[in-house]
């Protein structure tokens, strides 16, 4: 019952947009009427000009000279072969011709010279040299020009080859010394395929938006011209349902548009091969059982890269106060989408795991591979997961922007802003779910574009970079949105006992991490070599600035984000063991590595409860700085790593192991009760006794 | 019974152009302002209460009609709303469903029927099919309107326009009436059927918020007048006390008394 609402309004969305002639004239008439008979109408007139420029009279204007006849003569002969006609209008003066050319009386002219020929070689008595004189701006002319230079370079040609073989006796090697075959062996599915995949594209993704946008500025602009949205707001409607009932009926028309979209190019592409054959693709031999998948994988992704595109032109629309100035204001959105999807049609774009994440171009290139018959599920899953989450980062965006009042009512319209002005935040407030999971999932693609960017070029600077981005970032939003910074970040010095407490843990969650790496590495061997890419950057800068960089610099930044940021957030909101959880498994993540990730959990989950115990970020920040600054000692002075026991040898063996994990445990125990003591009760956060700058 | 505590709205204006000579702490030109379009206002409507909100354009009766209607969050105070039997009502969803909203700006969706309007709008009040059906004939009965139901609203004139419009306040037929400006540009007899409706529902004990210009209009049918300038509360009580207060003898002169009164006192404060 609690989605009833939102079924009516969809109902009614979908009633009012259907009764507007303007939405089935472009839903309907335009995808089956306009775009067919444009397209025909374009083939009748190309092949039409085709025609007519071989089957075309031109007028050549010959210039009198001794050879002159002679020249005209061969070019008349020899056209036959090609089918190329040409009139000859006689000139006494190479000026008066043209002159004539230029007034466009004539489309050539032709002068001639004669020259004397060695007949021993050529067998001929003389020879002759031509220049033609043409309007290279005029198409006629310049059509004229090639064709009769076509003429003359073959029968030129022919000369030669009768010369050769009167010297020789066998000699169509030296004619043509290299034979050139090409024979395409590729199916007639995939050359059908292909030509399709060329167009569709396009056609497929402008549809979809025209099919869209005419909705979305219906729903938004329309209705707040007509009054409409004022009335809607004073039912008993949450304002979520109204904007994803006008955002469902607006997908819904997109869709229903790009599918008789298809439906008519289908027919249209019938049509073309019954009337012209196009090379070698005979529609009789077509096996569409082949296009099945392609089929499958295109109807999962075009409804949500219908969503996608209902949702961006829901967001631009929802601006514009009229129709007039929606229209306007949605027109760049047409630019940028024709330019993302033509970028296709570029020979050498494919499909890859970097393209299938840009918004638009993935689906053309989706398109352009799957009726190519050259795809991978792989990629087609990117592609569907990543306008997936563009859709959601939309949706997301419209429903700030929906409730926003000032874009509702336009009362101060000149002041709109995607975000709450700062002034009007009350003070001590606390993230929520839609803004954490845009801000983490910004910093994760920031890390994995930027950072492994800046990390190439810069080297350890780079990563310095990225640790300063991961630490900005959040810091900058809780400042915005007037978070209590001191109870977010749970800034507090720890007393002595805990600091204590915090090393001893960290050594013995650093053994049983140990184990625990030992005993992954065996599940998945691949796995391993990864991690130590990074190190070469770290041996080059020298030991200190790799210990800032590495040991002290990502604990602050790291610690900020995860314990700080996030876990502060999340340990106010939900539960205790949730808010570890999560925040563990985002910090494992992060790592972008499989290893690592179940390292990171765990190390997490550790830091997290001692954050959550002792009240204090310091705690996690020691535990962190000594987990990184061993990896760097271990880098740059191996051998004093190697004269501790057990865990300096490269092979510590099962027993080895089974002592490191014991002893891990007996000193995550330790430590536990170094912190323990003050385990009675979890730390007041608002308990200001023990301060820090 | 409907009341406001002091309710604050804030926006946002552009600085006149004079007054952006001066310059912010940055040096930059200080081009936009924040300033309350509702200043402060509380009032109280108790069952079978008329109150008219009177006040010249800009004053703010339009945001607050939208605040106490629930379309707009008040920046400060609250709107308390107690249904037939005396509870109040917190959810804001409930409150809106108490709330018979007209505004000039609140029109129908033209390419629907009067009726197709009200189905749909009914459900979304919770209404079932049948309850729909019963209700509709009741209203468009009541209102007069079986002509034009079934027609689509583009297709209709203005008046019959407004009575569809009131017909869709009345679907769920809600204790409170929230009217802005409803007889605005309607000839006589279209704005005498809905200052009849107001005195109907009236004697129903429902409780009917309206604003308007015409201060006849209000003096005759009002039991309580709020007057507002500038977003402020600058009068509330019966008409005869308002004009008591002012010594006047209609509540135009009132008004207007109020008014000058308002503008000589901050002049004299601009002076000193």
């Amino acid at each position: 019952m609690k989605n009833k609402p939102f079924f009516t309004l969809y109902k009614k969305e979908i009633m009012d947009l259907l009764r507007d002639k303007k939405t089935i004239i472009i839903m309907i008439l335009v995808p089956l009427f306009l775009y067919p008979t444009m397209m025909i109408a374009s083939l009748l007139i190309t092949t039409g000009i085709a025609k007519e420029s071989i089957e075309k009279e031109y007028q050549v204007a010959v210039v009198k000279t001794d050879v002159s006849d002679e020249v005209f003569d061969v070019l008349t002969d020899e056209s036959d072969d090609y089918d190329y006609h040409f009139k000859k209008i006689e000139y006494e003066l190479l000026d008066d011709a043209k002159t004539d050319l230029t007034e466009k009386k004539v489309d050539l002219v032709l002068d001639s010279k004669k020259i004397p020929a060695d007949k021993s070689l050529v067998g001929l008595d003389h020879l002759f040299e031509v220049t033609f004189y043409d309007l290279s701006a005029t198409t006629n002319s310049m059509n004229a020009c090639q064709n009769a230079e076509t003429v003359l370079k073959a029968y030129s040609k022919n000369i030669q080859e009768d010369a050769i073989r009167n010297l020789f006796d066998d000699p169509e090697q030296l004619i043509t010394p290299v034979l050139v075959n090409v024979e395409s062996i590729s199916t007639t599915e995939e050359n059908a395929g292909y030509v399709i995949g060329m167009v569709l594209p396009f056609i497929l993704i402008i549809s979809i938006l025209t099919g869209a946008i005419y909705p979305a500025i219906d729903a938004t602009a329309g209705e707040r011209e007509r009054g409409t949205l004022e009335t809607i707001m004073t039912l008993p409607v949450r304002k979520s349902d109204i904007m994803i009932s006008k955002f469902l009926s607006v997908s819904t028309i997109a869709v229903v548009s790009a599918i008789l979209n298809i439906v008519s190019m289908l027919f249209v592409v019938l049509y073309m091969y019954r009337i012209i054959d196009i090379q070698g693709l005979g529609l009789s031999s077509l096996d569409l059982k082949q296009f099945v998948p392609a089929f499958i994988s295109l109807i999962i992704c075009l409804p949500v890269f219908s969503m996608f595109t209902s949702a961006v032109c829901l967001c631009v629309c929802i601006f514009a106060k009229s129709f007039k100035e929606a229209n306007n204001i949605s027109s760049p959105i047409m630019i940028v989408f024709m330019f993302a999807s033509m970028l296709s049609i570029l020979p050498n774009m494919k499909l890859t795991e970097k393209t299938a994440l840009i918004p638009v171009t993935n689906i053309s290139l989706l398109i352009k591979s799957v009726f190519s018959l050259d795809y991978d599920i792989h990629l087609v899953a990117i592609v569907l997961f990543s306008n997936l989450f563009y859709c959601v980062v939309m949706v997301v965006l419209m429903s700030t922007l929906f409730s926003s009042e000032d874009v509702l009512f336009g009362e101060s319209a000149k002041g709109v802003h995607i975000f709450e002005r700062r002034a009007n935040i009350e003070k001590g407030q606390i993230p929520g779910y839609g803004d954490l999971c845009l801000l983490f999932a910004g910093l994760m693609l920031l890390i994995v574009y930027v950072g492994s960017l800046v990390t190439i070029k810069f080297g350890i600077l780079g990563s310095l970079v990225v640790q300063i981005l991961v630490f900005t970032i959040p810091l900058l939003y809780a400042i915005y949105i007037r978070c209590d910074l001191k109870s977010l970040y749970s800034i507090k010095l720890p007393k002595i006992r805990q600091a204590l407490g915090s090393i001893v843990i960290w050594a013995g969650a650093f053994l049983i991490c140990q184990t625990l790496l030992a005993l992954l590495s065996t599940l998945f061997p691949v796995m391993t070599e990864s991690s130590e890419m990074i190190s070469e950057s770290i041996t080059d800068a020298g030991f200190i600035p790799a210990i800032l960089v590495v040991g002290i610099c990502p604990a602050i930044a790291e610690e900020g984000a995860f314990r700080g940021f996030l876990f502060g957030t999340l340990k106010s909101k939900t539960k205790l063991m949730i808010a570890v959880l999560v925040s563990a498994a985002v910090f494992g993540i992060y790592h972008m590595n499989l290893l690592q990730f179940f390292t990171g959990l765990f190390m997490g989950i550790v830091m997290a409860l001692m954050v959550y115990k002792s009240g204090s970020i310091f705690t996690s920040v020691i535990f962190h700085m000594l987990n990184n600054s061993l990896a760097v000692i271990a880098e740059f002075y191996p051998d004093l790593i190697l004269k501790i026991p057990i865990i300096g040898s490269a092979e510590p063996g099962v027993g080895g192991y089974a002592i490191m994990f014991i002893a891990g445990s007996v000193l995550l125990m330790l430590g536990i009760l170094l912190f323990g003591i003050t385990f009675r009760k979890p730390v007041n956060e608002n308990n200001t006794t023990q301060k820090s700058e | 019974m409907i009341e406001a505590k002091n309710l604050r709205k804030e926006f946002i204006r552009p600085v006149k152009k004079d007054e952006a000579k001066t310059s912010s702490l940055f040096g930059g030109k200080k081009t936009k302002e924040s300033f309350f379009a509702v200043n402060n206002i509380s009032f109280k409507a108790q069952k079978g209460e008329i109150l008219g909100i009177l006040g010249p354009n800009g004053a703010g009766k339009t945001t607050l009609l939208r605040m106490l209607g629930g379309l707009m969050t008040p920046s400060e105070g609250e709107v308390i709303i107690t249904d037939s039997d005396g509870n109040p009502v917190t959810d804001p969803t409930s409150k809106k469903k108490c709330l018979g909203y007209l505004s000039n700006n609140t029109a129908l969706y033209a390419r629907l029927s009067p009726r197709e309007t009200f189905y749909l709008f009914g459900e979304l009040y919770g209404m079932s099919r049948e309850e729909c059906k019963v209700r509709s004939d009741e209203v468009f009965e009541l209102l007069n309107m079986q002509d034009f139901c079934d027609q689509r609203i583009e297709k209709l004139s203005t008046g019959q326009r407004q009575r569809a419009s009131i017909s869709r306040c009345l679907i769920h037929n809600p204790q409170i009436y929230i009217f802005d400006e409803p007889t605005l540009g309607l000839d006589i007899l279209a704005s005498e059927t809905i200052i009849n409706f107001m005195k109907e529902e009236k004697k129903k004990g429902k409780t009917v918020l309206y604003s308007t210009h015409y201060m006849e209009e209000a003096q005759y049918l009002c039991d309580h007048i709020l007057m507002i300038y500038e977003g402020r509360q600058i009068a509330y009580g019966t008409p005869e006390f308002i004009m008591q207060l002012t010594d006047t003898n209609n509540l135009r002169d009132a008004f207007k008394t109020l008014i000058r009164d308002i503008t000589d006192y901050s002049e004299k404060e601009g002076e000193a």
